[in-house]
């Protein structure tokens, strides 16, 4: 107790003089109104000083995307600045390199406005947008998967290519959080977002996504990624994943053989056990439709007990070695999945005559 | 606590990424699951973040602050000893990867050590910039833990 009692009152009068600080910082130091130029005065905004750039930017309706909600753990909300950004902080420097800061690269999360600022961020950021939906349907794929569909209210129609991501806002008790889903619906359909979400234990995004019901109302800002699909028809098109890394390449698979029917399409999905299996009877009902659509899946764990499985096993880098042939063909690959299969992967496509441009992979 | 300077710190969190990257060699090697091989695999060669820090910081600079004293505490005895800690054979990756994070948090609370002394600017930002790092590394070895793919 006797050195209990100096730690607690010690730590207490640092929390206090940190609180006191904040407030004067708040009270005291007034930046007043600053100007925050986009683009070279393509969109001019008057924002409070004393702010970070990133909240800034979201309510001027000016969405980059931040899946730590603003915490600067996923370096993913980068904006150029051109003036006005003051010093890069060592919270910024981990995600940025040498190069990034030398050409005024920042994350929106970090920087304060303090003064006027101008930044610079792609055009296509312009054009994401804050959507209002209901949840329609949320479905349960396995013990901790399930696949949510939300009809957009408003506005009423989403534009999004295959392999293109939304954030979904989640209340948590200090503020609402944005986190990170790609769209698993195809992107022909415009008034719905489809997601595939797996529980995280402890995860606040998707203990709320699981917890959804219909009638639900939700919020999210999208679309966002630069996963490009080639759209000449002579392509071939090789989708990849495994684990939880299914959304992206069921909206791809979907959207290739409906538009193009003729092209040529892979699914190659890995799990661990008979338990993990989602999709696998829709994608089989697919191949007997198309000729042209192969899919494999495999799985890692040894069976157990009762498990009945005649498919691959192993992990699913050694499935596409044994199905996909060396080949001079246009091809390109997207894969989606933990680090380390998509290292694995890529060791094997280029193997197999992919070039590194050909393949795209999902930023984990 | 003893006091050392920013380098000999730095040299000890340089041979802990060390033994860290053997450890998971190690693992590699002994493992009879080849989920946990491919993962400890990668773990081991991507096990770089001091040198990636220090590579981006401009080397005069290093120069002026290597010798700069601070004061300096070992971390918990379970993070000098995990590479003797035995895992079995069959260890899963889940259990791995609890280890890995257990391990990251060692670095983290080295480096916190000298953040939380009155150090020059440029010492504390290089030790923010590391634990950044680590914490990043850390989420990462969360998300592989829940993608539930090893």
């Amino acid at each position: 107790m006797a050195l209990l009692l100096p730690i607690l009152v010690f730590g207490g009068l640092l929390v206090g003089l940190t609180i006191a600080l904040s407030l004067a910082e708040r009270v005291l130091i007034n930046y007043g109104v600053c100007k925050l130029d986009v683009n070279n005065g393509d969109r001019e905004f008057e924002v409070d000083g004393g702010q970070t750039l990133l909240s800034a930017l979201n309510e001027s309706k000016v969405f980059i995307p931040s899946a730590c909600g603003g915490r600067g753990s996923c370096g993913h909300c980068t904006v150029t600045v051109l003036s006005g950004g003051g010093p890069v902080l060592p919270t910024e420097t981990p995600f940025l390199t040498r190069v990034e800061v030398r050409q005024g690269v920042r994350l929106a999360c970090q920087v304060k406005i303090r003064e006027d600022i101008r930044i610079k961020v792609p055009e296509e950021i312009l054009n994401v947008k804050m959507f209002a939906a209901t949840v329609s349907a949320n479905h349960r794929l396995t013990h901790d998967l399930v696949e949510t569909h939300m009809r957009l209210d408003e506005p009423t129609e989403i534009e999004a290519r295959p392999g293109q991501y939304v954030q979904l806002q989640a209340p948590a008790p200090e503020g609402p959080v944005y986190r990170a889903y790609s769209i698993s619906s195809p992107a022909s359909v415009k008034d719905e977002v489809e997601l595939v979400v797996r529980l995280v234990p402890g995860g606040i995004a998707s203990t709320y996504i699981h917890g959804l019901e219909e009638g639900d109302q939700v919020i999210f800002t999208g679309p966002y990624g630069d996963f490009r699909m080639n759209e000449e028809p002579d392509v071939d098109i090789v989708c990849i994943g495994g684990g939880s890394g299914m959304a992206p390449l069921k909206n791809l698979v979907h959207t290739v053989t409906a538009r193009w029917p003729e092209r040529k399409c892979w699914l190659f999905f890995g799990c661990r056990t008979t338990q993990d299996i989602f999709y696998l009877d829709e994608f089989r009902e697919l191949e007997k439709k198309n000729p042209n659509f192969h899919v494999v899946y495999a799985l890692s764990d040894p069976l157990e007990g009762e498990e009945k499985w005649e498919g691959e096993t192993g992990f699913i880098h050694l499935s596409v070695d044994k199905h996909l042939d060396v080949s001079d063909r246009k091809r390109q690959a997207f894969l989606c999945g933990p680090p380390p299969m998509v290292e694995a992967v890529m060791k094997v496509l280029e193997g197999k005559g992919f070039k590194p441009e050909d393949i795209y992979y999902d930023e984990f | 606590m003893a006091v050392t300077t920013v380098a000999c710190v730095l040299r000890r969190a340089a041979d802990f990424e060390c033994i860290l990257m053997d450890y998971y060699l190690g693992l590699a090697e002994q493992t009879t699951r080849e989920g946990v091989r491919l993962l400890t695999d990668y773990m081991a060669r991507h096990r770089r973040r001091l040198t990636e820090a220090l590579e981006r910081f401009p080397a005069g600079e290093y120069k002026r602050i290597s010798v700069l004293p601070i004061r300096y505490e070992p971390v918990a005895a379970e993070c000098d000893h995990f590479s003797s800690r035995p895992l079995p054979r069959d260890a899963t990756a889940a259990e791995v990867l609890d280890i890995a994070i257990e391990l990251d948090e060692c670095l983290i609370s080295l480096y916190r050590q000298v953040i939380e002394q009155d150090v020059d600017p440029e010492v504390k930002d290089l030790f923010e910039s590391l634990v950044h790092r680590e914490e990043r590394d850390e989420i990462q070895l969360k998300k592989i833990k829940a993608m539930n793919y090893f």
